[in-house]
């Protein structure tokens, strides 16, 4: 559920606590795209020191060279990174924010027991960060065990210790203080007692044990991805007890989040700036991850996002730090050689479909004249044209484990318009040859929900399918709208739209919400199709244990569209624009749909 | 006339109470006619584990009937009141118009912040409307037919039909980024530093003053041509006066009260509603924090900042109903 400020409408939602991987975009480079899979999988060993060891270190400029490659290398220390971004971030306590680009923030700030060391293109590596080395589990995923490496200190000088890591992670059971963040992960995961309430009313955790220098957290049940986890800002260390200082504990931490990064805050107004400086108890001997080359950051809050484009333009900033630029701008770019060089269109995780309803339209065949006769070439252009997503052949996104590029199991022919002929025959085999009727939800307010709705409107009545539009108050769309399977049934939605990405890059991450069918709630459901596939449920069972390979995600996904309950529609990108004075650019796909990696840039 | 303004002092009261009951009731009780906790509007979109919702529930007074939480708010804003985060206790002193446990401030607080910036904003455009429009209005109203009126009419007209989401982009792209003369301006306070304050008001100031002016300078001129065609006018051409004189003390007197009312309604409305401006324009005013806890169903800002551009506009009502005996010896406070 991590969010993207332009996709918040879409992925409000869900976060039930029982919901594990949540919407929002993050996906990785189809394998179709030439700029795709150059990076190669693996840990960077401890100590290395190569400024440009989280890429592949290419030299290549020009438009979308940064989208998986670390573009002008440079080791030039000094200067100011300039960065505008159109609002504030959802909070700077490390545990309570959830925008890919406060995660990316993050990385400058705070750090995590690993980390990632590569974030760009499609291979992200996680690697240690904190601790020496990934988790050491046992035999079935249920206890994992991370070593802290000496010599860490936060920006006090004080010593970062594992009693740190595990108030930090026990501050997330506090759901009553410590919200908006990606608690519900752990919650689920880490063993407790039902009602720990986190450290300010229940005090200590006996499932996280500690000692001198070693972490040990036991879990409620096996889970595979743990590491993924350690790789949230919500596991950074927080002063035990004595967090950020007086006044700048429990919700108020987000004031002076206690530095353990490269960077600390000097300065922060909320919603205007804040300021970061090094922070001079880093020791880059410690760090493997981050390369930090100049002395300040500066982030400006600028609610005029034309006004960012134009800075970025004359070079009076150097990138945008929250998300890509806006349509006007867009255009410009792509219609100027110069301008275009600095661009970036990296596509994102996260896969935009329609929950198909199976209890509204029982026939699969009907279901699947919807596939054959849906516009994908028509829906990406209602998401913004080619620089804004490309068409999603399956659900598995690019990056996510299993992902084939050619897999297409319902062509919408030559150009993407949809397949009439199959449309029809499909209809026919369901019994209902001149068509149906059905009702088309969305949230609104949405600029791109109607639009939407018109455009598939016509093509799907090429087929005799005819839609009626149903929108929901988005604020209430996935918890009650489309996410209660009475509703939908009730209210006779057919399709619903939606949109899902991962927070963290592994197969159970972007399936295990969406399509488990042991996770269907009546109230607050993710499943919207409420799938309950015995193959889906089989490998989503397995994955936790560590039992499952790339062919049973590939199998999971065939079940998914054999089952003919998600309709993906497209996979999204977003065009940046970067400073040419930026050195060591790369785009960070793993934590921030794309957006630069801020931590490791310098400036020429 | 002490008489009137205590009474119409006892309206506004009136009125502000039924203005605070009833967006309390909406802001506050609405989202549980829809089943959801107005919990999830103070702790964020994540909810929180089932078994805290409860306590959360009654950590703020949810669990109340809904006049005892009316009760709590209006106490609040009198006396102040203690709220708990969970952890800490947080002291919302009086006024307490409530606390977002977003951003782990009063709300009050933050519109102290947003005030001076919305207030410079109005005021300023205010003046320059007022005088431009009536400049313009007057002189077209005295010359009607004339170059002047003409090409003031015309200009007014295009005004009118331009938005602030134009005008002020136009503006910045002239001066900010051509002619480079206000570039990276942030707001600052007039008393700290009245010259930054100036340079990032003055573009505002023209986009919103722009607006507004042409529709004063058309209504300046309606009410100029009728009243100088007024009998007493006649009048007092007869007895002799000056042309200045039969101008401004009995024809612009009479033909700005009508100005005055709207000038009032105008200048409350504005307190807390120049979202577009402010966010073209990157201010950090009412109406942006306004704009900004709707988008994040942030409830207790919503309702402080709905309260106060209610009051805004009560008072400026109340100081224009004042005004008019100033403006016009006719009208009568009996």
């Amino acid at each position: 559920m991590r969010r993207k400020p332009a996709l918040i409408a879409v992925c409000l939602a869900t976060a039930a606590v029982t919901v594990l991987a949540a919407c929002s975009s993050g996906a990785k480079k189809p394998g179709t795209d030439t700029n795709a899979g150059s990076q190669s999988g693996g840990v960077v060993a401890p100590g290395s020191s190569n400024p440009l060891s989280n890429g592949s270190g290419n030299t290549k400029t020009g438009y979308n060279s940064a989208a998986n490659n670390i573009i002008n290398p440079s080791t030039k220390t000094g200067g100011t990174l300039n960065l505008l971004a159109g609002s504030d971030c959802d909070s700077w306590d490390p545990g309570r924010t959830y925008y890919g680009w406060c995660f990316n923030m993050q990385r400058l700030i705070t750090r995590t027991l690993v980390g990632y060391t590569s974030v760009n293109g499609t291979q992200f590596k996680i690697g240690p960060d904190l601790a020496t080395s990934l988790g050491k589990h046992n035999a079935d995923f249920t206890k994992w065990t991370y070593t802290l490496k000496p010599g860490l200190k936060y920006e006090n000088g004080k010593p970062i210790t594992p009693i740190d890591i595990k108030y930090g992670i026990e501050r997330l059971f506090a759901t009553d203080v410590i919200n908006g963040g990606p608690s519900s992960y752990f919650i689920d995961s880490i063993a407790h007692p039902a009602k720990y309430a986190g450290p300010y009313k229940d005090g200590d955790l006996s499932t996280i044990q500690t000692t001198s220098n070693q972490i040990t957290f036991n879990l409620a049940g096996p889970n595979a991805d743990f590491d993924y986890l350690m790789a949230l800002p919500a596991s950074a260390p927080v002063p035990y007890k004595v967090e950020g200082g007086p006044g700048a504990t429990a919700g108020t931490y987000t004031k002076h989040p206690v530095a353990s990064g490269p960077f600390e805050i000097k300065s922060y107004t909320q919603k205007k700036s804040i300021t970061l400086v090094r922070n001079p108890q880093w020791q880059q001997s410690t760090d493997d991850i981050r390369h930090p080359l100049v002395n300040e950051v500066d982030l400006v809050v600028d609610s005029d996002v034309g006004d960012i484009d134009q800075k970025l333009k004359a070079g009076t900033a150097d990138a945008r730090a929250d998300t890509g630029v806006q349509t006007a701008f867009r255009s410009e770019i792509l219609t100027n050689d110069q301008l275009k060089a600095n661009a970036d269109d990296p596509v994102l995780a996260a896969t935009r479909y329609m929950a198909v309803i199976p209890s509204v339209i029982p026939n699969a065949h009907c279901r699947k004249a919807i596939f054959y006769a849906w516009d994908k070439a028509a829906t990406v252009r209602v998401f913004g044209g080619p620089t804004a997503g490309v068409i999603a052949k399956s659900m598995t996104p690019p990056g996510i484990e299993g992902f084939e590029p050619g897999y297409d199991p319902y062509p919408s022919g030559t150009d993407g318009s949809g397949d009439t002929a199959k449309a029809k025959a499909e209809l026919k085999a369901c019994g209902k040859p001149n068509g149906f009727t059905t009702k088309f939800a969305y949230g609104t307010p949405s600029e791109t929900g109607p639009l939407l709705f018109k455009a598939e409107q016509t093509a799907l009545g090429r087929g005799g399918i005819k839609i009626t539009s149903a929108p929901g108050d988005a604020s209430t769309y996935y918890q009650s709208y489309i996410g209660s399977p009475k509703n939908l049934q009730q209210e006779g939605i057919g399709l619903a739209v939606a949109g899902w990405g991962a927070d963290f890059p592994t197969g159970y991450g972007f399936f295990n919400s969406i399509t488990n069918g042991a996770n269907i709630l009546p109230n607050g459901n993710s499943n919207y199709s409420s799938l309950n596939d015995p193959i889906v449920n089989g490998v989503l069972k397995d994955a936790p244990k560590g039992q499952t390979s790339v062919a049973d995600w590939q199998k999971l996904n065939h079940a998914v569209m054999d089952s003919a309950t998600y309709l993906p529609m497209l996979w999204e990108k977003t065009l940046y624009y970067r400073n040419p004075r930026m050195t060591n650019v790369t785009c960070d796909n793993a934590l921030a749909f794309g957006i630069y990696d801020f931590v490791n840039v310098g400036v020429s | 006339m002490i008489q009137y303004i205590i009474r119409r002092l006892f309206g506004a009261v009136i009125v502000i109470f039924a203005v605070s009951l009833i967006t309390f009731l909406i802001f506050q009780l609405a989202p549980q006619l829809s089943g959801t906790s107005p919990v999830f509007y103070y702790v964020g979109r994540i909810p929180p584990q089932p078994f805290q919702l409860k306590l959360l529930e009654h950590r703020f007074g949810f669990d109340l009937p809904w006049w005892e939480q009316y009760w709590h708010y209006i106490k609040g804003i009198v006396v102040g009141q203690t709220l708990g985060d969970g952890n800490t206790s947080v002291r919302c002193s009086s006024p307490c118009l409530g606390y977002s446990f977003r951003l782990n401030t009063s709300v009050v607080a933050l519109m102290k912040a947003a005030f001076p910036v919305s207030l410079s904003l109005a005021v300023g455009a205010a003046i320059l409307w007022l005088i431009g429009g009536v400049f313009v209005g007057t002189i077209s109203g005295l010359f009607p037919g004339s170059i002047f009126d003409r090409m003031g009419m015309t200009a007014a007209l295009a005004a009118v039909s331009l938005p602030i989401f134009f005008t002020g982009p136009v503006l910045l792209l002239i001066f900010e980024y051509k002619l480079k003369w206000l570039t990276n301006v942030s707001y600052a306070s007039l008393f700290s530093d009245p010259v930054q304050w100036l340079k990032s008001m003055i573009l505002p100031w023209i986009a919103l003053a722009f607006l507004f002016a042409a529709l004063y300078a058309r209504l300046t001129r309606a009410n100029m041509l009728e009243t100088m065609g007024e009998d007493y006018i006649r009048t007092a051409r007869a007895k002799g006066l000056s042309k200045s004189k039969v101008v401004i003390k009995h024809g612009l007197r009479a033909a700005l009260t009508p100005i005055v009312t709207i000038f009032g309604i105008d200048l409350g409305t504005l307190i807390g509603t120049t979202v577009i401006t402010e966010t073209v324009f990157n201010l950090q005013g009412l109406g942006k924090l306004l704009i900004d806890s709707i988008r994040d169903h942030d409830l207790p800002i919503i309702l402080g900042v709905t309260l106060i551009a209610s009051i805004a506009l009560v008072v400026a009502n109340l100081i224009v109903d004042i005004l008019y005996g100033v403006v016009d010896p006719r009208v009568s406070y009996s």
